[in-house]
């Protein structure tokens, strides 16, 4: 589902943010991104979320050649992911409900067919009874659920989420990853940036440690 | 769609309701300058040409013309499509016009017996009304040289000096107008490019979720035009409503305080067509502002903040 194939990144300078990534994540796998402040990791995000692409190496994510996309499809590729951020990126003008059904009202779906799929979506994040709220009127564990549920009611293959818990207290930051597993076992690859080491090791999941632009570990 | 479009965008008018109104306000301040700035230019034209209408020239006949001389004359007057009307003054009427005039001023002199002999037949002649009032003074000293030459002709007569200053204080008023014309111009674009920008700037972290989630660019400009094109709208009509609020109460100071100046008839709102083009280009100008600001931000603006 993603492939990084003999991939550099290098940045005017020169900064050579990625050197040499070679990795392979299947359709459905769940892993971590660990490293410290300068590893790549946003760099790699980057190359995933389709805003960079890299100085030399293949990057392919969900059949999409991501160093060949041409503007409308770079847009087309877009809908075909879902994106999280530490700092949930909600439109503070709009309800939990309009929200989440953005990227439905980008794809074009029929109101009914919005309708039905975001009640689906704030059911299974447990915020039905939220989807008038306005976000700053939530709290940041809810902020953080609306966040992927906007993700994921779209169906995205790949779901990425760069430090999904970095706001959140223990027990939120746990509700959030058990979320983020439930929409895995639904056959969603999950990449999550992260630096909780903690946490990491309490799932037990895949982790690719990077460190210096290179890959230092992946068990 | 379309249906779906502006209501969309009504929506967010009324989400981002204390940003628009600012807007609304500074846009309808630009335009109503504008719509002010021609007002007063086109009702000073106006005013202007009224005074040249009073131009004539006086062309006086030859002693002793013969009658068919004079007919040939007035038919060669009459040819020339600058000239608008032509009247013969004979020795009688001139003479007659002449002692109502003086009466007041040189009784004695109106006893002469020779003052008929020395006065002499004249053509006036006044311009068609369709001609521009800075052409004036170009077309009479054409005019006037081509009849100078004719056999019954003495003297033309056309009140060189004041028809010089006129045309000079025209010419002038012109390029005034054109020069603060476009100078208004550009101050309002100014002000309101600035207006917009801070508007989609404010409005930056929409576009960029939009982009993230997978929007298009043409899907993130076209609300963004739509918004700007009915703010557009809206000031332009508002504008041209105050401009026509101030002007009838111009109009009733023109008609009361000012009425011994005799203006009131000779001041005119804009024409219908003029109204209509205004606020079309408010209009698309509120549109093509919005799209150039969102040119400049949706292109990596994601990018930088992932």
């Amino acid at each position: 589902m993603i492939e990084f194939s003999h991939v550099y990144k290098t940045y005017p300078g020169p900064v050579h943010a990625l050197k040499n990534i070679d990795l392979q994540i299947g359709k459905g796998d769940f892993v971590f991104l660990t490293g410290p402040s300068g590893a790549g990791k946003t760099s790699l995000f980057k190359m995933i979320s389709a805003f960079d692409t890299s100085t030399s190496g293949l990057v392919q994510v969900a059949g999409f050649d991501i160093n060949n996309l041409s503007k409308n499809k770079i847009a087309e590729y877009r809908r075909k992911i879902g994106v999280v951020f530490q700092d949930f990126r909600l439109l503070k003008d709009r309800t939990v409900f309009e929200n989440v059904a953005l990227p439905l009202q980008i794809r074009g779906d029929r109101p009914s067919v919005i309708q039905r799929r975001v009640q689906e979506v704030l059911e299974q994040v447990g915020l039905v009874q939220k989807y008038d709220q306005f976000p700053e009127f939530i709290s940041g564990g809810e902020q953080q659920r609306t966040a992927i549920a906007r993700a994921i009611v779209h169906q995205p293959g790949v779901l990425i989420a760069d430090e999904p818990t970095g706001n959140l207290d223990l027990q939120l930051s746990e509700e959030i990853m058990d979320l983020l597993e439930r929409v895995c076992s639904q056959g969603t690859t999950v990449l999550v940036a992260t630096h909780d080491h903690e946490m990491v090791k309490r799932r037990s999941k895949r982790e690719v440690q990077l460190k210096d632009g290179l890959i230092v570990g992946d068990q | 769609m379309v249906r779906s479009l502006f209501q969309q965008r009504v929506g967010s008018l009324k989400r981002n309701w204390t940003l628009q109104f600012s807007t609304l306000v500074v846009v309808t301040a630009c335009y109503l300058v504008v719509c002010i700035s021609m007002l007063l230019s086109q009702n000073l034209r106006k005013i202007l040409t009224v005074w040249g209408e009073e131009l004539q020239m006086t062309v006086y006949l030859s002693e002793n013309t013969e009658v068919a001389d004079v007919e040939s004359l007035k038919k060669t007057i009459e040819a020339n499509p600058n000239v608008g009307k032509i009247k013969f003054i004979s020795k009688e009427k001139a003479l007659e016009d002449f002692r109502i005039q003086m009466a007041s001023y040189a009784p004695d002199v109106l006893n002469e017996k020779d003052l008929l002999s020395l006065i002499p037949e004249s053509f006036q002649v006044s311009l068609s009304e369709s001609l521009k009032a800075v052409d004036h003074l170009k077309i009479l000293d054409t005019l006037a040289g081509t009849l100078k030459n004719e056999k019954a002709v003495a003297e033309v007569s056309y009140g060189q000096d004041w028809v010089q200053k006129y045309g000079q204080f025209l010419y002038y008023f012109e390029k005034i107008c054109q020069a603060l014309g476009i100078i208004i111009f550009c101050a309002a674009l100014f002000v309101l490019s600035n207006v917009i920008r801070a508007s989609v700037q404010s409005r930056r972290q929409e576009i960029e979720v939009l982009e993230l989630i997978g929007a298009t660019p043409a899907m993130i400009r076209r609300p963004f035009m739509v918004e700007g094109a009915l703010i557009g709208l809206a000031s332009s009509v508002m504008a041209v409503g105050a401009a026509y609020f101030a002007y009838m109460n111009v109009v009733k100071i023109f008609e009361s305080e000012l009425h011994f100046l005799q203006l009131s008839q000779h001041l005119h709102f804009l024409g219908i067509e003029l109204v209509v083009f205004f606020c079309l280009a408010g209009t698309l100008l509120g549109a093509l502002g919005s799209y150039l600001c969102v040119l400049q931000i949706n292109n990596g603006w994601a990018a930088r903040s992932l």
